[in-house]
This record gives structure tokens, sequence and C-alpha cells, in this order.
């Protein structure tokens, strides 16, 4: 078993760093997979799906953490995804409103994602898949980066 | 080096090869439990569900890990390809565990018999039924009256919870369960109130968890995290805890695990001559071979088949015991037909594992509007993500409506469950895919399974009863499952179906093949219809009966080289 992991993790993470992954640029504090700018457009996302108000949002709870150690690990089979989804929605945001989507206006980002929700294809497949990992990095064991200090927990009541 | 040849070889240490295991070491034989995962113990136990439910799109907590090792195919009729799947992160691929005792290290615990109908379901509906139109819906060859002492084997062996005669669709039963029923929550309370209004009938459901101390083990504690995990304090009545210790015990049955079978040989006359099993842990270790007198083969509906079929020789050329061509035919699963109802009133938060209350009136229904059906029961506690998970149509899946939707009814709803028949069909079958192999180079299981249109109408009709209890309940919305349009879950059953004639069954109703005298089959595969019930505990009767099957022919001389 643990060969057999070994073995295939290896593979998987030859694969990723020789098609352009972030193994040559810095990562983002904390990250083993994100850039900088990636890991700030991941929070931006995480933060519209589940937001901050008198409780905390997926932001302050660490998805990102989540997010990216599960693409170094258990999720590693979506990082491709990942790594494409999201030049795919700094593309389509420069287009329409001439940023990045972690510089829009939190209305604009609202905006732009349900424009990405609704309009079926990879970007449709890619917002699924991060609004997924929101809610699993949000709701779930703190285990993994996710929920920290079981806040989703505490807002719901929940004493596990 | 070869091991010695032992008499009695179980490929499979879940719920029916745990069983065989035990029964066979208590006769005497000398036997080798085969079991392809590690030993994952109660320490082992986490609350995480991301580590340890069903399905999570991650690596399965029980195995079989790592995915990429282990892929499957499926697809939904032969006239598409099948597309590569893997275990925990595929729902399509079926996983059940690569563990020591099996699925039921962290199963659900549900214990039922089954009914009388569902032995007889032609006989019962009538072969001529437009209901079973183009499926191969058969009586199995034995009677649940032959079957009812083996299920009191298996309730007593393992330790079944539950209350005799409060089931009016149940079966008769000669005695009690050996240990009273779970407590009922107030989600319980709600639906059996609701449910007598409606003139139907509620009872706590039958679950091999132990609600008082039994056989040296201890009693539920009943904490949050029960389906898909293995318990922490050993309450759940798997094979691990209960029949596998006893039968080391005997000192007649070695346990070997990591041991994934590949290939079982055969001598010159067309009987078993023994296995070859590599290491799960790492395929580039040699292949050991196993010689034995008699084989049992009980690896579960998908790994059943798929061994058979690879285990192909010059006198088997279609793959082991399949002169029928039925190996692989028929597989079948249940379809968990559930709806759910949100409440304006709260409804505190209970302790596990949750279900409490269930109702089989719906389960061959007596005013005949149901062929087949299923039961129905209140399901397991509800946990932060598994409740982000269920929206009713339309409503948001993100923002904060989402997590204002999430905070005013997490603790007002009531999800029920049920499970309901799935109807055998030759086109749903396990066969081996022709291109896509295993880390260790075995040709993996293609599932081809897709729901016919009756299936669909019987699940539809037990999803609005259990809409109509939930609003008599009180609840203020409903809504209800959408069941995908193929896929064998953890309920896989059929595949190597029993019965009386050898051109249409793969094994008699000893569970013997036909083909070969000194090879059985102790697991679900060889279930004839699904039932609208959790199938272990008829999979461990049969393995009961079959055991003693084995072991009184092996007194009379049976089964022994050169006999």
């Amino acid at each position: 078993m643990e060969w057999a992991r070994r073995r295939f993790l290896q593979t998987v993470t030859a694969l990723l760093g020789a098609r352009g992954g972030a193994s040559q640029t810095a990562l983002a504090p904390g990250c083993k997979v994100f850039t900088p700018h990636q890991a700030r457009t991941v929070e931006a996302i995480a933060a519209q799906i589940v937001p901050k108000d008198d409780a905390p949002g997926a932001l302050e709870a660490g998805v990102l953490y989540y997010i990216d150690a599960g693409l170094a690990g258990d999720l590693r089979r979506h990082r491709r995804k990942y790594l494409d989804g999201l030049r795919l929605l700094d593309h389509t945001s420069r287009r329409r409103y001439g940023k990045n989507f972690a510089d829009l206006p939190g209305d604009r980002q609202t905006e732009l994602l349900r424009a990405l929700e609704t309009g079926g294809g990879l970007g449709a497949g890619f917002f699924e898949l991060v609004r997924l990992h929101t809610i699993e990095g949000f709701y779930g064991h703190p285990r993994y980066g996710g929920n920290k200090n079981y806040v989703s927990w505490k807002m719901l009541g929940f004493k596990g | 080096m070869p091991n010695s040849k032992v008499n009695a070889v179980v490929i499979g240490s879940g719920a029916g090869g745990g069983v065989v295991a035990k029964e066979l070491a208590d006769a005497g034989l000398s036997v080798v439990l085969l079991e392809r995962g590690p030993a994952y113990g109660a320490g082992h136990f986490s609350h995480d569900e991301l580590h340890c439910a069903c399905d999570m799109g991650r690596p399965r907590a029980y195995g079989p890990v790592p995915p990429e090792a282990h892929p499957r195919t499926f697809r939904t009729s032969d006239r598409e390809p099948a597309r590569v799947v893997y275990p925990g992160w595929d729902a399509e691929y079926a996983a059940l565990t690569a563990s020591v005792g099996g699925a039921t290290i962290a199963y659900g615990g549900a214990a039922w018999r089954y009914m009388i109908q569902d032995f007889h379901m032609r006989s019962t509906y009538g072969s001529d039924n437009p209901a079973f139109a183009g499926s191969n819906v058969e009586d199995w060859p034995l009677d649940y009256e032959e079957l009812e002492p083996y299920y009191e084997k298996a309730e007593y062996g393992l330790g079944v919870a539950g209350l005799a005669g409060a089931d009016p669709q149940a079966a008769p039963r000669n005695k009690p369960y050996p240990l009273p029923p779970l407590p009922i929550n107030a989600q319980g309370e709600m639906i059996a109130a609701a449910g007598k209004r409606l003139g139907w009938t509620p009872f706590p459901p039958p679950f091999a968890i132990l609600t008082e101390p039994y056989q040296g083990r201890k009693a539920c504690v009943q904490c949050s995290w029960c389906l898909g995990f293995v318990c922490e304090v050993g309450a759940k009545s798997g094979t691990a805890v209960t029949v596998i210790p006893r039968a080391l015990q005997t000192g007649h049955c070695e346990l070997r695990a990591n041991a994934s079978v590949t290939h079982i040989s055969t001598d010159g006359r067309g009987r078993v001559a023994g296995v070859w099993y590599l290491d799960y842990r790492d395929p580039r270790r040699p292949a050991v071979r196993q010689d034995c007198d008699l084989l049992v083969v009980a690896a579960g509906a998908i790994e059943t088949p798929r061994l058979l079929l690879n285990s192909r020789s010059r006198l088997f050329p279609n793959g082991l015991a399949n002169s029928s061509d039925q190996v692989g035919r028929n597989a079948m699963t249940h379809i968990y037909a559930g709806a759910y109802g949100l409440f304006e009133r709260e409804i505190p938060h209970e302790k596990g594992p949750g279900p409490s209350i269930a109702f089989n009136d719906w389960n061959h229904p007596r005013d005949g509007s149901i062929v087949g059906g299923g039961y129905m029961y209140n399901f397991y506690v509800t946990t932060p993500l598994y409740f982000a998970g269920n929206r009713p149509p339309g409503a948001p899946s993100w923002g904060k409506a989402h997590k204002d939707f999430q905070r005013r009814y997490f603790n007002r709803w009531i999800h029920m469950d049920s499970c309901s028949q799935d109807l055998p069909f030759g086109r749903n079958r396990i066969d081996l895919d022709p291109a896509v192999k295993d880390a260790w180079g075995v040709p993996a299981a293609r599932i081809t399974h897709a729901f016919s249109e009756a299936d669909n109408r019987v699940a539809e009709a037990v999803m609005d009863r259990e809409e109509q209890l939930l609003k008599e309940a009180g609840a203020s919305q409903v809504w209800r499952y959408k069941n995908p349009p193929g896929g064998i879950g953890d309920h896989q059953n059929g595949a190597c179906r029993m019965g009386n004639d050898p051109q249409s069954s793969v094994v008699n109703k000893h569970c013997q093949s036909h083909d070969v005298d000194n090879l059985f089959l102790a697991d679900t595969s060889v279930f004839v219809t699904c039932a609208g019930l959790n199938p272990s505990l008829t999979a461990q009767a049969l393995a009961y009966r079959t055991a003693e099957y084995i072991a009184k022919q092996w007194k009379g001389g049976a089964f022994r080289s050169g006999a």
C-alpha cells in the first residue's frame, strides 16, 4: 500500500510539475500548490461561496488551506482543473471588467461567478468543483486545514 | 515457497467469509482466511466524515487505497464506452472496503431478515407481471422457513438489537432478538406519531449494534459517527469483532491480511486445487500459492465474479464455474429512495446512530399497489457537511442565502431513507474490462448497470409515501432523492445467482458451484432477487447454512483430494 501510494504520488507530482504547475514560482505562505496570486483568487471565490457575516466565512475558516493541501494529496486528481480554471477565471474577468478576479469589488465577483455557474462547459465545472471543496473545507473536520477552531460547527451548535 | 495445504481457504473476511471461516474452524477443518486488505480496529476511529463517510471524493478510510491502484470501469449500457472509476473518488465504483471484516467494519449495521415474499418474487407477483418485462426475476431455490434457523444463528452469533413482533410485515420467528432495540429519538417520535395517524405501523428497526454489553463487548455510546465509521467502542457487530476472533481462538483458522487473490487454480479433473495471491501493500512481491481441499469465495458481488472470470483455464475457458454464462449477470443494488422534510420547529439534535423508527408498510404492501417496494426509516445523525449537500430544488447552493439556510434548518429537518428494489436483468452485469488492469496487472471489473423503468416507478412510489409521512409530521417543505440512471452501490448483490438449474444459475441452494463441487460462494453475489431490505444478515444466514452443509459433507468424507 505504502509503496503503491508513494509511486503514484511521485508520478502525479512529476506530471503536474512538468506541465506548468506552480513548481517554478514561489508559493503562497503555508501553501504547497498555489502561488500568491492563485491563493488570493481561491480565497476570493471561497469568500463568495461562504461569506463572512456575524459568523466567520470560508476565508476566515482557512478553506484555502483545505483546498491547497487537498490538491497536493487526497484531491490530487483535480489539480490541473484548478490551475486551468483559475487562469480561465482571470481571463474572463479581465475581458469583461479589465481586472483580475481578486481585484474586483464583491458584487462584480458575485456576478461573474453566477455567470460561470450557469454558463456550462469548463467554467461551470470549475465553479462546481471550488464550490464543493469550499463547502467541504468549511463544514468538514478541521484536521485538513479548513473549519479552523470548528467555526462552522459552533455556528450550527453541532457538538460532534 | 508454497504454504502447506489446508482443508479450506476462504477468500474475503466480510459478512459471509468471516462466518464461514468460524463455522468451519469450529467443525475442526484447518482454515486459511485470506483478506486483501489490512486490519483496521477501533484505533482507526475518527470524528471525520471527509475521511470515513462513503464517496466523499477522497481516498477511502478503509480501502481500497490508493485509488489509482484499484480501477474499475463503469457504463450504463454496452452501447456506450466504459469510463475508468476509482474507489472513493467516484460513486460508480461501488466500493466496499479492503479490510479485515470487510464492509461490516464500517457499515450502518441494519440487520434485516428478508420477508417471505422476497424468496418468491416470481410466484408472488406472477411471471407474466408487466413489471417484470425483460427481467430475470425468479424464485430463490430455498424459502424463508429453510433459512429461519440460520437467521437466528446470525442474530445471536453477532448480537442484533430489535423488537420481535413489532413489524407486522415481518416473517415469523422462533426466538426474540438477543438484545432490545435502539432508543427512539425525537425524529423517531415525530414520524411514529405521523405514521400512526396514517394507519401505518411504526417500529424500531433491527441493528447489529449492541444496546447492552454482549459476549464481552461494550454497548453503543450513541455517538454521531456511525455509517461509514469503525465503531470507537466496538459495539458494531461486524465480523472483525465477533466471529473472526472466535475463529482464531479455535486454533484451526489462520487469518492472512493483505492477501489479494488473483487466480484460482484447478486440477486436471476440474476441481479447485488452490489459489494464488499477491501483496496488497506492494505489487512487486512474489505471488504466493495456497492449496486447499475446498474453497469458499466471499469477496463481494463485484470482486467474486471478477475473480471467477479471471480464473480462466483450459478446462474453463469462460472463467471458473461459468458454464452457464451467468457469472456476473443479474447484478443488483438498491435505490436509496429518500425524501427530505423541513420543519419550522426545532427537532433536538440527538445522539446516534440516528435511525430509530422504520415502516415496512410499503414493502410488498397488502393493497398490491407496489410490486416489491422497500422499507423506510429516519436516517443517521445529520452532520453539518451532509446537510450542506442537501437542498430543495432551486435553493441556493452558495452565498449568504446558503449559509442562512444552513443555520435556519440544520436542526429542523428529517431525512427519510429506504432500500427500494432493483430487479435482475442479464444486461446489468460484472465482466472484465478488456483494457484496464489494476496495479497487480489483473484485469479490472467492468460494471454495466442501469435502473429499469419498473425499478424507478417502485422507487417513486416509495418516495411518494415518504413525502406523505413527512407532511403528516408537519413538514413545511418536502423534496425527494434524484436517482442516477444506473450504478451499483454498497448493497451490491446478485451476479452469481443461486438456482436449481445449472443452465441458468451459478450455484445450487447450498451455494455450491454447479460446475466445481469443491467451490462455494458465501456473499451477496448468490442473491436471486434483492428485496427492499439491507442485505448483510441474509448473506450471513446463508453463510451459516453453507458452512453447516460443508462441514456435514466433510465429515462424510467429501472434498478431500483423491477422495
